[in-house]
């Protein structure tokens, strides 16, 4: 079954092939694994939620929600040397015994929709066998955490990282705008049966206690992921769940960096929500965004088409002009030109 | 041939869920009404799939060869509609706002497609097109279903009143996509308000 999920994730569309991406990924998973580094093979999905897993044939998955929201090295090595710990523990195995017969089950289900054409239904059928597989008891992830933490910690990373993400999950967690996430229990992997319990982040907490100080590396982290925020954060932003983009966007924007594209993705929260106050918002967030140089350009368009609305033409025909020179092939020129005309009175 | 192929999807499709009481639908190459908003003229035949997968209100699912290889959405979406159907009523999906701007139309579509599963659905060469004699926005896309093919799609929206209509195309860019585009871009083009 893991061969067969591998050679899934090899062919999926949800794979990301950026060579830097992979082999910067890799190197941290061969720090942390040390004698495990020739058994993993890492692969990055790109799924906006946080997860990562590890086949019983050193098949790896790193999904992009986690790497959205993982600070630094050193989290994601505490996360990596989690997954290696129930691959050295021999976990999945064990768990796979008490799961055969339910995955064999949901597999048979999966391949008659998959048949029949239903993406969404196999899509969520795939994760729940997935899920069979990756779905540890609460003994295993406890163990895994304290794993983790000495993996990382061997490998010269900050001891406090795994209680610093635990907690940074729960609080997400707690501002979810589905009153259901709220109520649940944070999970630390979508897949993981057991919830990530305040026991768990008090365990590391003692354990980091008593360990040396490592290094982080979050500013060489946040310069391998930068390429991918904007994609990552749209992807998120589709998931609807706006009080947990928020506090991605807040985490994000803690040291300062990258404040153009997280204002960017504030204003595309409160233009999309179109709650009470979002309007008046959105401009704001937009308006600070391109007060910075990395701001995307649709920020200036999204400005002009409120300036156009709120018939303030000439300010509407100032964000278009800049929108285009800043995105002179950008998909919606054709369009954007014709409002230009239209405003610049000669248009239809 | 293709007619028999055509009326073979459709019974085979019916067949198969007779038990509920729904069945593909045949249709004839000449017009096509979608709700009481604009009717399509098509000058193949086509097979109506409305029934087989649950719909969202408003929303019509067409397909030559199966929604595998081909899939006509043709809709007219009230404020507060969507154009993805997803089961679990808790789950957000992209709902239509009469208050949208152009692009925002465009991002509907878009997410809309995003929900249906399939991955990095992007939108590019927006233009202004008509559309049922209305001013609208027509658009390419591209995407990939999950397993990895690579997915073309072709799509026309405007606003009629508050309501929105739509017609989405989207077929895998491997002969399928170029096989219907000459049907499709007719198909668009004799788009009248009924």
């Amino acid at each position: 079954m893991s061969d067969r999920a591998e050679m899934d994730a090899r062919a999926s569309g949800q794979l990301e092939r950026d060579p830097a991406l992979n082999a910067y990924l890799r190197e941290i998973s061969c720090r942390v694994a040390a004698g495990y580094c020739g058994d993993i093979r890492l692969y990055v999905m790109n799924r906006p939620y946080f997860n990562a897993s590890m086949a019983p044939n050193g098949y790896m998955e790193v999904w992009s929600g986690l790497l959205l929201r993982v600070e630094d090295e050193a989290q994601l090595a505490f996360v990596l040397g989690h997954e290696i710990g129930h691959y050295a523990e021999l976990h999945s195995l064990e768990q796979m015994r008490v799961a055969r017969g339910r995955a064999n089950a949901a597999m048979v289900f999966s391949i008659i929709a998959s048949a029949a054409g239903v993406g969404i239904v196999g899509d969520i059928i795939y994760l729940g066998t997935i899920a069979s597989i990756f779905g540890f008891s609460r003994e295993h992830e406890t163990e895994s955490d304290m794993l983790g933490f000495d993996h990382a910690v061997a490998a010269g990373y900050d001891g406090q990282a795994g209680h610093t993400l635990w907690t940074h999950l729960i609080a997400e967690t707690r501002a979810s705008d589905n009153p259901d996430v709220r109520r649940s229990e944070t999970r630390a992997s979508i897949f993981h049966t057991h919830p990530l319990s305040a026991d768990r982040v008090e365990a590391l907490q003692a354990r980091a206690q008593g360990a040396s100080a490592g290094e982080t590396h979050r500013l060489r982290y946040r310069a391998a992921i930068r390429p991918f925020l904007d994609d990552w954060l749209r992807a998120d932003l589709r998931r609807r769940d706006y009080g947990q983009t928020a506090v991605v966007l807040d985490r994000l924007a803690a040291h300062g960096e990258d404040i153009g594209i997280v204002e960017y993705y504030r204003g595309e929260i409160n233009r999309i929500r179109r709650g009470e106050g979002d309007r008046a918002r959105a401009i704001q967030h937009y308006t600070n965004a391109i007060a910075h140089p990395d701001a995307p350009a649709a920020a200036w368009r999204e400005l002009g088409e409120y300036a156009s609305r709120d018939s303030r033409n000439e300010e509407a025909l100032g964000f278009f002009t800049a929108y285009l020179e800043r995105a002179p092939n950008a998909g919606d020129r054709a369009l954007i030109e014709a409002r230009v005309a239209q405003l610049s009175g000669g248009g239809q | 041939m293709k007619l028999t192929r055509r009326g073979l999807i459709a019974a085979g499709a019916g067949g198969a869920l007779t038990s509920g009481c729904v069945a593909a639908k045949l249709i004839e190459p000449g017009p096509y009404r979608v709700e009481r908003a604009y009717t399509i003229r098509v000058t193949q035949s086509w097979s109506d799939v409305t029934p087989l997968a649950r719909q969202e209100d408003g929303v019509h699912l067409l397909t030559r060869d199966g929604p595998a290889l081909n899939q006509l959405f043709a809709a007219s979406i009230a404020p507060g509609g969507a154009l993805a159907f997803v089961a679990d009523r808790d789950t957000p999906r992209p709902r239509y706002g009469a208050d949208m701007g152009d692009t925002e139309l465009v991002e509907f579509v878009v997410d809309s497609v995003a929900t249906w599963g399939y991955q990095n659905p992007e939108s590019n060469n927006l233009r202004p097109q008509s559309f049922a004699g209305a001013q609208g926005v027509r658009f390419d896309l591209t995407a990939q279903t999950p397993s990895g093919l690579q997915t073309t799609g072709t799509g026309l929206v405007a606003r009629n009143g508050d309501t929105l209509n739509v017609l989405l195309f989207l077929a895998p860019g491997e002969h399928y996509y170029g096989a219907y585009a000459q049907e499709i871009e007719a198909i668009m083009a004799s788009a009248t308000p009924a």
